[in-house]
């Protein structure tokens, strides 16, 4: 769990405008946000574009960065939140690109350390899991990723989404009624 | 905490070195209040500089350029494109070429005439594009390298749709994005991309206000 002590003092730093405490914020949170945004958008190239325009987002609104208890976690989860949402209706019409064009990636070069087989792999198996929850609304998906992927508590959910912690629990209860009633149909 | 015993995710990944090289050159490099400055890194040659200008995450909303320049002929009217607001960007080694990028949404029907480099010192452009966005699109700006990792997100902005800019007809309240090819040697400048246009019934300018600089390094 992140320090809550230096989150706060690393926060304050960001509000002043200085771009190293920007740095130790990134270095603190760029992994876990890369992992719940590939959980979001099942691309580890998207999910890379979307902890870019997630610690853009912070700098331009630093002075609006809101603590929860002490930790950035909450805020930058429901800043990515948003991002992958975002990136998700742009990805479509990328998609419709890429079909009419072939593949359109040629140019990017293989990062070395990718382990590219690996991260195929990864990437079927989670677009196969997206398309699952895709049964569930918006909302129970946003707190499913929260909480079930990214290892949130219930109170931070709901400081991320900005909603009742009553209503994560909530939407958690419905969500899995749902994906267990899709199953029970499919059997 | 797992009671999804169906949904269970690969398991999670840290980024890599050259993806974190990559995000970490990418942060924003405040250097005075109000300014953006924009990084090209030398390894990656590929900055993500996406412009969020107070509105949705990614999707812009472009509103009060630089008063446009008095319009050459006919009376004084509104800029029909405005542009995001102040920046500056270092281009460093080896990527002191990049395609700069701005999303408009024009407020009339104009016809594009050209687009120039202010002020330039040792800094030239090879090429100016647009491409139509799609009603609904995610409206990026910044500068990308060329043919190099990255190239994704001009992909993204309908580069590879891209058409020359001068004649190019716009339409109100279509979505467009413009493409300017620069280059800057080391201790040049320019101060933004002045695209001009014309209409029924007067011409004028409007400026992509990001000063540009050139240098080996930039941090």
């Amino acid at each position: 769990m992140p320090d809550v002590v230096s989150d706060a003092a690393t926060v304050e730093s960001v509000r002043r405008g200085e771009r190293e405490a920007l740095a130790a914020l990134f270095e603190q949170y760029a992994d876990r946000l890369y992992n719940h945004c590939f959980r979001r958008l099942g691309d580890y190239a998207d999910a890379e574009d979307a902890v870019s325009t997630v610690f853009l987002t912070v700098w331009n609104r630093r002075q609006r960065i809101q603590l929860h208890e002490g930790s950035a976690a909450p805020w930058l989860f429901g800043v990515a939140t948003n991002v992958c949402r975002n990136l998700e209706r742009g990805r479509r019409r990328h998609l419709r690109v890429v079909a009419k064009a072939g593949s359109i990636d040629d140019g990017e070069a293989p990062d070395p350390a990718d382990g590219v087989t690996d991260r195929l792999a990864d990437e079927q198996r989670m677009r196969a899991l997206l398309d699952q929850v895709r049964t569930l609304s918006r909302g129970e998906q946003d707190v499913l990723a929260l909480v079930v992927w990214s290892g949130l508590s219930y109170a931070d959910a709901a400081a991320a989404l900005d909603i009742p912690v009553g209503t994560v629990r909530s939407r958690l209860a419905r969500a899995r009624a749902r994906l267990s009633s899709t199953e029970g149909a499919g059997a | 905490m797992n009671d999804f015993p169906d949904l269970v995710p690969p398991p999670e990944r840290p980024l890599t070195p050259l993806q974190r090289d990559r995000l970490r050159a990418a942060l924003p490099l405040q250097d005075a209040p109000g300014e953006r400055h924009w990084f090209v890194p030398a390894v990656a040659a590929a900055a993500v500089l996406a412009v969020v200008g107070g509105g949705v995450v990614l999707s812009r909303t472009l509103s009060n350029d630089e008063p446009s320049p008095a319009p050459l002929t006919g009376g004084p009217r509104a800029n029909p494109i405005p542009m995001g607001d102040d920046g500056t960007m270092c281009l460093g080694d080896p990527s002191r070429t990049v395609v700069m990028m701005e999303s408009v949404t024009p407020e009339r029907d104009i016809v594009m005439t050209g687009a120039v480099l202010r002020d330039p010192q040792d800094a030239s452009s090879s090429g100016a594009w647009y491409a139509v966005q799609p009603p609904g699109g995610v409206a990026l700006g910044g500068a990308f390298a060329e043919g190099v990792p990255g190239m994704s997100k001009l992909e993204k902005q309908e580069w590879a749709a891209r058409k020359p800019l001068a004649g190019a007809m716009l339409e109100k309240g279509k979505n467009y994005t413009f493409f300017v090819r620069v280059t800057v040697a080391v201790g040049g400048r320019f101060n933004g991309i002045a695209f001009s246009y014309s209409d029924a019934s007067a011409s004028g300018t409007s400026v992509m206000n990001l000063r540009v600089s050139g240098r080996h390094q930039c941090s």
